[in-house]
């Protein structure tokens, strides 16, 4: 009986152990990354509000029980969401570019993606 | 004098209580044959006498292969599966609400039934019959069967005699084919045993890009030749000459409808047709570097030539003979179409 | 050096050159394949749906978007009325349109009639391009030429793009192409203007065509798979979820989608992938940065959490009502008995039949069989994009065998796989370089007779494969002439002495109704003829082609199998002025009234199944009657006098010969029509239209005083004062 059950409690300890180990390897090599970049960390600055202001408007309807008008919020959530989607594309091609676009193609394909995004976002609002 | 009369009198009037056919008697005699009474010459006027308690449902059918009733043949497990449901809820035949009802089946057989079959005056299979207590043995209605088989003319017909008879516990249970899920259960513990047994070579199957692309094309290959008009229309596999003698492999003239054995036909044409267009593409030149240079390493260019030039024209032929033979069967649905490949001579 | 150079411009030219001549003449084959029946016949709109399309379109053309958008259409529907604005895919008439104000813009004043006739032969051109640029990134730009050339003549495609065939289709195919044309750019580049353009031009398809979940669910099964097979990437991340952002949020501006997006279960598929791929994407960037073995147990535990969350997710909101399960339309291709218990009007649309055979060789001829081919073929390279064509190719086969009427979508990835296959074929077989290259350090000892064996194979091969690619063209252009060109309006038919004639009953009748009958006149028809009275005669319809409303469907449906009194009371209550009833019996006309009876009897009896009981019309026996042996139900129904009324009197007078049911029909089981009356029967007694009696001004019901005439007019006279029992002589 002993035996059996240490080793299974020395596995889940060292699973744990292994889960925690790799979330602090993550966020250093994080940090790393973003040290010396401006370009990183301005959009993950921008990254992190959007999410910030995603969850408030969640939480809003969530504490208003009702989310008329449907439309109104999916254009704010949606803007949130798409807008983080198309920042975190970005920062991949900045930190690696993709073969056959340059950085500076990738940015103004953002751009683009971000003014139809914001366009389709005003028209849905209404 | 008086007492015979009196004995007589008694005699008539408890009778017909004696000889009639109580709903315990149906249910003895349908237990004999798990729930279905089996009509003889014998038996058929007693069981069918007038002062019976309960609703029969009779069923006239001629399941001998040489009168050739199709449909008899589809009938009767799905007359089977309702009345074994109806017997497994109902032991005694009686509904929740004390309505009997019990079904009954004649199959032809000139020696032991023919007065049954003659007494409901039926020259057509096959026939289901619904009987009224309390009603004449010659008064009977017709139940119609739906065309479409299977579980929708069960229902069909449960549901008419719901209406007819007012009884509503009437469930009906699909029989488990134990048989399949036998060779379900023995299959499935084979393939993990011998999967965990051989785990690098099931890994190395798993991952081929050969097996999955030979698996997705012959999917491709199933369906497209028609599988999935089998399975929702449940098809006929194959037709028969109207006497019987010969099968018939195509459905003629009819480009909405097929066989079963028509989709396996047109499988294999097509496996066939494809399995050349693509050793057209890979083998032959794989041949021709395999006979490029023999086992020594000297170049052996005219036997590769050679070899090529053989295997390309075998493809070719079988390619032609078998899209002529496709096109020919075409032709054979739809007979207005104009373009062949091959002069058959016997069409 | 230069002459290299130059050598290579030149050939770089010729490509160029041979790449447009050979463009054009794919885009006239195109379109002269898609005008016989304009030759043959007249500009004329097809079939029944078309109809619907084109009066939208004249609406749209003539009122504006915005009121377009808003339009309530009270002439469909009496007394309902339809939302047509928000229930309909505006794609196309929008489209239409456009094209119309720019051909005005530019001084070519065109029909409307005449664009909307015309539009799915030119946007087939654009189909055809559209499949070049997908095929050059499948393979190469000579797959892509051989691509192009089979989907602009395939009968497949052209079944449902003939010029006059003004239906969705015949913008969505082009549109499903060039979506999925954006889609393989992007997701090869990963760049994100590629999957902007993909999603505007799903946001088209999606105002386009209701099929459009088809592309909904497509994309984003590739990118699982991609995922399962462990070729995630960053392109891979970028593409998709730019897709999805801006694709989704797209698709909800079109009124009749709307909040579908998120609601229904259809288009859950996209979301869970869309979550999933963030998810792979933090996955990833930690597995990058910690070894292999620590991230295994974070990646196990944390994707077993997951998926758990997910799917109970999923379940408790469709439970809770949040979600909605699976349309019937789209869950019919699943469990397929599903439309035949539940929706009995889905079921019996002929186009949604099981698909037998031969129509896959009808429809592709041999590119059905170059198609598993091709599909080997690309196993054997399997690149992220060979993954799509062959994730496409096994759906959609499961689909078009389940419903005719998606072999349309199947067409064009059979012509994608067909053109890889042969492509390949003629890589190996057309390749003649070895005979023309100067340089003897390629070319290896070959004895004579080799290098003509060599030469022999490839000419072989290369001239049996262009021998089927002529037959090819010669199947497709008879089938589009004999099948597919019929307007179905107009039916082609010959005289007994075998010259052409033309049976153009339909737009006599439709003619005669739209000149004599008063603006608001209401018409009660099966709802087959609902779009073309709409069309054609401009009146206000009961039921139409839309099938919306089935209660409504049943009302008219109860009306026909009715007795004549109750049918009377029941279109009376409707403000019913005329009756339209389709009679093929003279002529042979098979897609008659009759033969859809027992639907309008099995749609009515779902709502009212007491009063109408499907056994009761036909014989005892079983069968299904007209003659003599009909049961007494089935005389009386209002269908059947509506039918045959006046019949036999084309005969002997006592009994007429049915010719397309082969049963005599005889006067006294016709009798009497007294609550309606016959307004007009066209030449071939197709159409019948009949009028609702007027209340009689005395009071009586119409049949005491139908009684009463049909006794006046007999000549005897009937006596109403008896003679006095006193015998006074006077």
């Amino acid at each position: 009986m002993v035996p059996k059950t240490t080793p299974k409690k020395a596995d889940v300890a060292s699973s744990a152990s292994k889960f925690s180990d790799t979330i602090s390897a993550s966020y250093k090599a994080y940090c790393k990354q973003v040290s010396g970049d401006r370009q990183l960390q301005l959009i993950d600055t921008f990254c992190a509000f959007l999410v910030a202001v995603g969850v408030i408007q969640f939480l809003f309807v969530c504490a208003a029980k009702d989310s008329f008008p449907l439309n109104a919020f999916l254009a704010g959530f949606s803007a949130c969401v798409g807008q983080f989607v198309l920042l975190v594309s970005l920062r991949m091609q900045v930190v690696n570019s993709f073969m056959g676009i340059s950085p500076q193609r990738a940015f103004g394909e953002f751009v683009l993606a971000s003014l139809v995004l914001h366009f389709l976002c005003l028209h849905f609002v209404n | 004098m008086r007492f015979t009369q009196l004995a007589v009198f008694f005699a008539a009037f408890f009778l017909p209580f004696i000889s009639a056919i109580s709903n315990e008697k149906l249910s003895k005699e349908a237990s004999r044959y798990k729930g279905i009474i089996q009509l003889t010459n014998n038996n058929f006027k007693r069981i069918l006498d007038s002062k019976r308690e309960a609703y029969i449902v009779v069923l006239l059918t001629a399941t001998n292969a040489q009168v050739g009733c199709t449909l008899c043949m589809e009938l009767d497990p799905e007359f089977s599966m309702m009345a074994d449901s109806w017997y497994k809820d109902h032991p005694e035949g009686l509904s929740e609400s004390g309505t009997g009802m019990f079904f009954a089946r004649a199959d032809f057989d000139p020696k032991k039934n023919s007065d049954v079959f003659m007494h409901f005056k039926v020259n057509n299979v096959p026939r289901l019959l619904f009987l009224t207590p309390q009603g004449d043995p010659s008064s009977f209605s017709q139940i119609n069967l739906p065309g479409e088989g299977g579980m929708t003319r069960v229902l069909a017909i449960v549901n008419t005699l719901r209406d007819a008879t007012g009884i509503s516990d009437f469930k009906i249970y699909q029989p488990i084919n134990w048989g399949s899920v036998f060779v379900t259960a023995f299959a499935t513990a084979a393939v993990t045993l011998l999967v965990k047994k051989y785990k690098p070579v099931a890994a190395k199957l798993i991952t081929s890009k050969y097996v999955w692309g030979l698996a997705t094309v012959f999917v491709i290959i199933l369906w497209n030749a028609g599988y999935m008009f089998n399975s929702i229309r449940g098809s006929q596999f194959a037709g028969m000459t109207q006497d019987g003698s010969a099968v018939i492999y195509f459905m003629e003239g009819q480009q909405q409808n097929q066989f079963g054995i028509e989709t396996q036909i047109v499988g294999v044409i097509y496996g066939v047709l494809a399995s050349c267009v693509a050793g057209l593409v890979l083998f032959v030149p794989y041949a021709k570097q395999f006979y490029a240079t023999d086992k020594s390493g000297r170049p052996t260019l005219s036997k590769a030539c050679f070899v090529e030039f053989s295997l390309t024209l075998s493809f070719l032929v079988t390619l032609y003979l078998v899209y002529g033979a496709l096109t020919g069967v075409f032709k054979l649905k739809s007979p207005g179409y104009p373009f062949k490949l091959i002069k058959f001579p016997f069409h | 050096m230069a002459t290299s150079c130059t050598q290579k411009h030149l050939i770089r030219w010729i490509q160029l050159l041979l790449k447009c001549t050979i463009f054009l003449s794919l885009t006239a084959a195109a379109v002269s394949s898609r005008l016989f029946s304009v030759i043959r016949f007249e500009s004329i709109i097809h079939e029944f749906d078309p109809w619907f399309n084109f009066r939208a379109t004249k609406y749209l053309v003539n009122n504006g978007f915005y009121k377009f958008l808003n339009w309530f259409d009270d002439r469909t529907w009496y007394p309902l009325g339809r939302v047509t604005g928000g229930t309909l895919y505006p794609g196309l008439m929008a489209t239409s349109a456009a094209v119309w104000h720019g051909l005005r813009k530019i001084g070519l004043p065109i029909d409307i009639r005449n664009v909307c006739v015309l539009f799915a032969p030119a946007f087939s051109g654009v189909t055809a391009w559209a499949t070049y640029h997908l095929t050059s990134e499948i393979k190469d730009s000579g797959a892509g030429l051989l691509a192009a050339a089979f989907i602009a003549i395939a009968p497949g495609y052209i079944s449902r793009s003939v010029a006059g065939s003004y239906d969705n289709e015949a913008i969505a195919i082009t549109l499903l192409m060039v979506t999925f044309m954006f889609w393989i750019k992007a997701m090869k580049t990963g760049s994100i203007m590629h999957s902007t353009f993909a999603a505007l031009f799903y946001f088209y398809m999606v105002s386009a065509w209701g099929g459009y979940v088809f592309i909904t669910n497509l994309i984003p099964l590739h990118v699982f798979i991609l995922i399962l097979m462990g070729r995630y990437s960053t392109r891979l991340y970028s593409a998709y979820s730019t897709w999805y952002a801006i694709g989704t949020l797209a698709s909800m501006q079109i009124p009749f989608v709307g909040f579908l997006p998120i609601r229904s279960n259809d288009h859950m598929a996209a979301l869970g992938v869309f979550g999933l791929m963030q998810v792979v994407a933090l996955g990833s960037y930690v597995k990058s940065q910690v070894s292999w073995q620590k991230f295994q147990t974070v990646m196990v535990v944390s994707l077993v959490f997951l998926l758990a969350l997910g799917i109970s997710a999923l379940f408790a909101l469709t439970y809770f009502g949040f979600i909605a399960p699976w349309t019937g339309r789209f869950y019919s291709l699943w469990d397929t008995n599903y439309a035949k218990i539940h929706i009995p009007i889905i079921a019996s649309v002929s186009e949604h039949q099981p698909t037998a055979w031969p129509a896959f060789f009808f429809d592709t001829q041999f590119l059905i069989w170059l198609f598993p081919a091709g599909v080997f073929l690309l196993f054997l390279d399997l690149k992220d994009e060979h993954v799509f064509v062959i994730a496409y190719s096994v759906l959609c086969s499961y689909f078009a065998g389940v419903m005719v009427r998606l072999m349309l979508t199947l067409t064009p990835i059979i012509c994608v796989c067909a053109a890889v296959a042969i492509s390949k074929l003629f890589d190996v077989y057309a390749d003649f370089s070895y005979f023309f290259s100067s340089s003897s350090a390629e070319k290896p000892n070959l004895s004579k007779r080799d290098r003509i064996m060599t030469l022999v194979t490839k000419l072989t091969v290369c001239g049996s494969f262009l021998a089927y690619l002529v037959l090819f063209v010669h199947h497709c252009t008879w089938v589009t002439s004999n099948a597919y060109s019929s307007p179905s309006v107009v039916l082609p038919s010959r005289n007994p002495d075998g010259s052409p004639a033309l049976i153009d009953d339909f737009r006599e009748a439709y003619y005669w109704l739209r000149m004599n009958t008063a603006e608001d006149a209401k018409v009660a028809s099966w709802w087959d003829y609902g779009y073309q009275i709409g069309g054609m005669a401009d009146r206000t319809t009961l039921v139409d082609n839309n099938t919306w409303n089935n209660t409504h469907i049943a009302i008219v449906g109860k009306a026909m199998s009715s007795p004549q009194e109750k049918a009377y009371d029941i279109l009376k209550a409707h403000d019913v002025d005329y009756v339209l009833v389709i009679f093929g019996g003279l002529i042979g006309f098979s897609g008659d009234d009759i033969n859809k009876f027992l639907w309008m009897v099995r749609i009515s009896e779902g709502i009212w199944p007491d009063e109408i009981k499907e056994r009761d019309y036909f014989t005892p026996s079983g069968e299904y009657r007209m003659d003599a042996q009909a049961s007494q139900t089935m005389k009386d129904s209002l269908l059947y006098k509506l039918s045959y009324h006046r019949f036999p009197t084309l005969f002997n007078g006592v009994e007429g010969i049915d010719r397309l049911r082969g049963q005599n029909i005889r006067q006294v089981d016709i009798g009497n029509l007294d609550y309606f009356e016959e307004v007009f029967t066209s030449e071939n007694w197709i159409v019948r239209l009949y009028k609702l009696k007027e209340l009689d001004a005395m009071g009586r019901d119409l049949h005491t005083k139908g009684e009463f005439d049909r006794g006046s007019s007999r000549g005897i006279k009937k006596r109403v004062a008896k003679k006095p029992l006193l015998d006074v002589r006077v």
